[in-house]
């Protein structure tokens, strides 16, 4: 048996990247670096739907955005960052082995605006239009392109992003695939609104991850999708390589159905598990969910210094979401770019709204500004309701 | 990657009729939700090698449908009918898909791995394919896979160290390919799994048997069951 079949010594490696996110509205992956470590707030009034009977009234929203048909803008997101991914590829479909091709995508709400204008209309569960459908994502991006190896939706809340990355890694690592796109991607919705407004977790202003006044998160919206190769298979096409994905891991907090752990076991037992797969084990950045809620933050503080300990306080940490709101399915698979681009550029986005810290997250956050070094390894986290952690370790190549 | 045997070591499938005979321990939200819990409990209960097994060690892979659909509708209602006050802060969280490997893990303790597959019809095939990888690869030392559909659950155990049958391999791909039985939901897929562990049992084959199913998009996945003496007629035919 060869490694094909067997897994043994294959690398993962990126070598696409594509997204659609608040802040660069489609225009391209520099459009979105340049803003992000520009420290831009995405984070306005919601034109989408009227926000007036709720108490808060922002989220980030993708503007001049024109979707074929408004209430598919989520196969409108997926399909702008789907074909942007394979376009940065630079991989012939024509000379691809569909048969070992794959996609994944993790979504939490899928196309839920066709589900909002049918039941609007009086419709019921059975008459649901099929572009509605969780699965209807990635089987309609595997028929524009002709795969033919694994197509898999991944909906485990706001790590969906995270574990669709993941799974696509392990279905390569084991042999099953050479080339598999993965990511995510979700759209701003009063579906999604109203819960979040239901458990009072919206930030009436900005999102202040880390901050002593932070009062919540904000939503967001957009795709993003990393094209994952094998690296002798990437290697042989002449692929230029960007990082190599080298470990993942899922856990379960096992505690609650919205909270997360208050101590932050759940994720730092999955950060443990990626940074031992990878055999890194100490990261220079962090990206992390960051999502500017009291209990999240501060999870994620104590996670991080119990798997580093006191090398915890020199590693840069940062959360984007303070700028791109949170886009649940979609978030995951930004934040994996985010990560790939400090380590091609050198620098770390900063964590925006961050001005009063809180004493107890006293971790370095990157407040306010950009910061220039070195970045050789990563780490990316999630977190999601029903005590869901996935992480990510990302390193150069 | 090295693959490990991996075993099956219960299957339970629970409908309506389980609720009635058995009296549930959790108030629940939804019927599904109950006959997740009653499934999981007894296979669990059953499961010797449990206590041997670290919480972390032990994973959660379902495979849902669009029994969820029907908890969206109705959350949404509520909105439209009575505005922010109609939106049920209770309700919310089982608008997503994972509400119920959550509610496992939480029941059970469990805090090993946790997905969620949303791929339709063939999602519980799909959450037994990731399950077995798992388990085959070392990632965890047992793993509850299973699907929720509409008044229907099927829940199994997967672990490395006791049962009857085997899991000796798994596969996705599109296409339908020979003998590969289409399906339009997902009950259909316990049935056909259900089926071939009967007909595995009542024949003692020696060649592991395939339960292959493709859905309306041309994704396929074949899962191979076997028993001790087709696991050991294949070991012999790898060597």
């Amino acid at each position: 048996m060869d490694n094909e079949q067997t897994g043994v010594g294959r690398e993962v490696v990126v070598t696409g990247m594509g997204l659609i996110t608040p802040l660069d509205c489609g225009k391209g992956v520099d459009a979105f670096w340049g803003a992000v470590t520009g420290g831009v707030d995405a984070i306005g009034p919601v034109e989408l739907f009227d926000t007036s009977p709720y108490s808060s009234s922002v989220a980030a929203e993708i503007k001049r955005f024109e979707a074929p048909y408004r209430e598919d803008r989520w196969f409108a997101f997926l399909e702008t960052a789907f074909s942007m991914a394979l376009e940065d590829s630079g991989v012939d479909l024509t000379r691809l082995d569909m048969s070992r091709a794959g996609i994944t995508l993790g979504t939490v709400l899928g196309g839920v605006l066709l589900g909002e204008e049918h039941w609007r209309g009086g419709g019921d569960c059975s008459g649901l239009p099929d572009g509605y459908h969780l699965y209807s994502g990635a089987n309609r991006l595997a028929e524009t392109i002709g795969v033919e190896g694994p197509v898999l939706t991944v909906s485990t809340a706001c790590a969906s992003g995270t574990d669709a990355l993941g799974l696509a890694y392990r279905n390569i690592l084991t042999g099953r695939t050479d080339i598999m796109i993965a990511g995510g991607g979700d759209t701003l919705s009063e579906f999604a609104f109203s819960g979040f407004n239901s458990l009072n977790v919206l930030t009436k202003t900005a999102v202040r991850p880390f901050d002593r006044e932070r009062d919540g998160l904000a939503l967001g919206e957009g795709a993003a999708f990393l094209v994952l190769e094998e690296r002798g298979s990437a290697e042989k096409r002449g692929a230029r390589i960007y990082s190599k994905l080298c470990g993942y891991a899922s856990s379960a907090d096992a505690n609650h159905m919205t909270g997360p752990d208050r101590e932050g076991r759940g994720l730092a037992a999955a950060m443990r598990a990626a940074l031992v797969e990878s055999g890194i084990e100490r990261v220079d950045y962090i990206n992390v969910h960051g999502t500017g809620t009291l209990y999240n933050d501060l999870m994620e503080t104590k996670a991080i210094k119990s798997v580093f300990s006191d090398d915890a306080y020199g590693i840069p940490v940062s959360s984007v979401k303070s700028m791109l709101g949170h886009s649940f399915g979609a978030a995951g698979a930004v934040e994996a770019i985010v990560c790939v681009l400090s380590i091609l550029n050198g620098a770390i986005p900063p964590t925006i709204n961050l001005e009063c810290p809180d004493p107890e997250c006293d971790l370095d956050y990157v407040p306010g500004t950009a910061r220039e070094g070195t970045v050789g390894t990563c780490l990316s986290l999630s977190s999601g309701f029903g005590g869901q952690n996935a992480a990510l370790v990302l390193a150069s190549v | 990657m090295v693959k490990g045997r991996v075993r099956i070591t219960g299957v339970n499938v629970a409908d309506e009729g389980t609720l009635k005979a058995t009296r549930p321990q959790q108030r629940t939200v939804y019927i599904e939700e109950a006959l997740a819990l009653a499934s999981a409990s007894s296979l669990l209960s059953q499961d010797r090698g449990l206590e041997d097994t670290m919480e972390e060690r032990t994973g959660i892979v379902l495979g849902v449908d669009s029994v969820i659909d029907e908890w969206k509708e109705g959350f949404f209602k509520g909105v439209m009918e009575s505005g922010p006050l109609g939106a049920s802060p209770l309700c919310f969280p089982y608008t997503s898909p994972n509400a119920l490997a959550a509610r496992l893990s939480i029941a059970f303790g469990l805090k090993g791995v946790e997905i969620t597959i949303a791929s339709g019809p063939l999602s519980f095939l799909k959450a037994m394919a990731y399950s077995y990888e798992l388990v085959a690869g070392g990632r965890m030392e047992r793993v509850l896979a299973g699907g929720i559909t509409r008044g229907r659950v099927i829940m199994t155990v997967l672990d490395r160290k006791c049962g009857d049958d085997f899991i000796c391999g798994a596969f996705e791909s599109k296409g339908p390919g020979a003998g590969i039985r289409s399906v339009a939901s997902m009950d259909e897929t316990f049935s056909i799994f259900v089926t071939a562990l009967d007909r595995l049992h009542a024949s003692g084959s020696e060649h592991p048997l395939c339960i292959g199913s493709s859905d309306q998009w041309g994704n396929r996945v074949d899962l191979y069951v076997g028993n001790e003496r087709a696991l050991e007629t294949r070991r012999a035919a790898i060597v």
